[in-house]
This record gives structure tokens, C-alpha cells and sequence, in this order.
């Protein structure tokens, strides 16, 4: 377990967080365009906007007076790859496990 | 509930008792997980898996419903307190089936965070995780966009 992931894993973990993310996986939109789309405060978006961007899942870019916000894939493929890492090594050991079990 | 988890499903040729016993006894666990292992077998009962290369990490036994439910709480870091620093929960659920054993075991607790990162996030832990192949279905639509 990266230590670094920590962070993105406990962003990931609401909801709410969630689905901010994944609509910004499909687009850039700001803080008060997200604010229209879920039933959430502005303010809650923001809070939710600054965990999001302080575990590297998403950026601020600025456009204009707006500030857009979008998913960075790379943090999230790393979540993946992380997870399948975890995966694999249960593959192996219960492979093992199932050996050890068949010969008793 | 919905959480990040890790999950595998197999299908063993051998009586519940015979994975229950691999599941606990550590002469059989450092045959299939670490190269050492000790084991308390109680729930509240600590153990180590141990490994030359990485070190040894503690786990703590969670539940025991014999042969069906057993659960460890073990660290992410060799030598530490699964209790009190980062660990994940490894549960398995054995079920009889065709005169053998269907095995599932379920990883979770990636989530769970220290002190000072949980202070930043401002708790809001009750809400749920999306389960990895949600996560990969996401990133699958990243890539594709």
C-alpha cells in the first residue's frame, strides 16, 4: 500500500465526492455549474472541490473569471492499478491456499 | 452498503474444514501466505505474518464463525498496530458446495486514513466507495473520451 494513496482513497470515499468526480470525468465545469447540477450548497462543492484537488484527482484551471475544474485520469489509474496489485496477490496466494487445502 | 473492496471467489476440492483449517492454523498459513506466521485463534487474538523480504505484520483476528466466517484486521506497515495505524480487513466466507468449498474473501478498508489527512477531509466518512470495477468502468470512459 502506497502511502501517498491514502489520501485518494479516503477523497474517493463519499459520495458525494464521487460523483462531483465523476461528472468532471467528462467535462470541465465550475464550482457553480456543479452547483446546479447536485443537490448540494456551493460551499459544500467547494469543500468537496479542494479535498478532490488536495488528493491530486482534480485540477483548477482558469478560464476567463471562471475557474473550471476537470478528473486527472493518471491519480485514479494509479487507484486502479494499486487495487489490481492487491488483487493479484490474492490470486496468487489463494492459489496456494487452495493446494495447501486439497492435500489435507 | 458499498465500499472499495477487493474480492475473489474460488472453488476448492476439499471439505470446509480442511480450507477452515488452512484458513487458521499457522503451520498451514505460512504454506499459502507469509513465510512465517503465528496465530492466537480468538477473536481479539493477535498473530504476525511474516516475510524476510518485507518484515512482519501484525494482524488482529476480527471474527470466527467456524467453518463458515473468519476475519482478519491486519497492518499496512510491518510492525505496527493494526488497531491504531492504517490496516485493511481480509474476511473469508466459506460455503459447502459440490463436496467441496466455495471460498470468497473480501480485502476492505483502503479508505480508512491516519489522524491529520482525516482532520483535511473533514470526517465525512459515512458515505460509501465505489467498488473497482465501477472505478475501472470510469476510467475505461476517461480513456475512450
Amino acid at each position: 500500500m502506497t502511502s501517498s494513496l491514502v489520501p485518494v482513497f479516503a477523497a474517493l470515499a463519499d459520495d458525494t465526492r464521487w460523483d462531483i468526480l465523476t461528472r468532471l470525468g467528462s467535462r470541465e465545469l465550475s464550482a457553480s455549474a456543479l452547483a446546479t447540477e447536485l443537490p448540494v450548497t456551493r460551499q459544500a462543492i467547494a469543500k468537496h472541490l479542494a479535498a478532490l484537488t488536495a488528493a491530486g484527482l482534480v485540477s483548477a484551471n482558469r478560464s476567463g473569471r471562471e475557474v473550471r475544474y476537470r478528473a486527472l485520469g493518471t491519480r485514479l489509474t494509479e487507484v486502479a492499478d494499486e487495487l489490481l496489485a492487491v488483487g493479484a496477490e490474492w490470486d496468487a496466494r489463494l492459489a496456494r491456499l487452495k493446494a495447501v487445502a486439497e492435500q489435507l | 452498503m458499498s465500499e472499495l473492496a477487493v474480492t475473489r471467489t474460488l472453488h476448492i476440492a476439499a471439505h470446509p474444514s480442511a480450507v477452515w483449517a488452512a484458513l487458521t492454523q499457522a503451520e498451514l498459513i505460512s504454506e499459502w501466505f507469509g513465510e512465517t506466521a503465528s496465530i492466537d485463534l480468538r477473536v481479539g487474538g493477535t498473530g504476525v505474518m511474516g516475510w524476510k523480504e518485507w518484515g512482519d505484520f501484525p494482524f488482529v483476528v476480527e471474527e470466527i464463525d467456524e467453518p463458515r466466517v473468519f476475519a482478519f484486521r491486519w497492518a499496512r506497515s510491518p510492525g505496527a498496530d493494526p488497531l491504531t495505524t492504517p490496516s485493511t480487513l481480509s474476511r473469508f466466507t466459506l460455503t459447502e458446495q459440490d463436496g467441496g468449498t466455495q471460498l470468497t474473501v473480501v480485502e476492505t478498508g483502503w479508505e480508512e486514513v491516519g489522524g491529520d489527512i482525516e482532520a483535511a477531509m473533514e470526517g465525512n466518512r459515512q458515505g460509501w466507495i465505489q467498488e473497482l470495477d465501477e472505478l475501472q468502468a470510469f476510467l475505461e470512459k476517461q480513456d475512450s473520451a
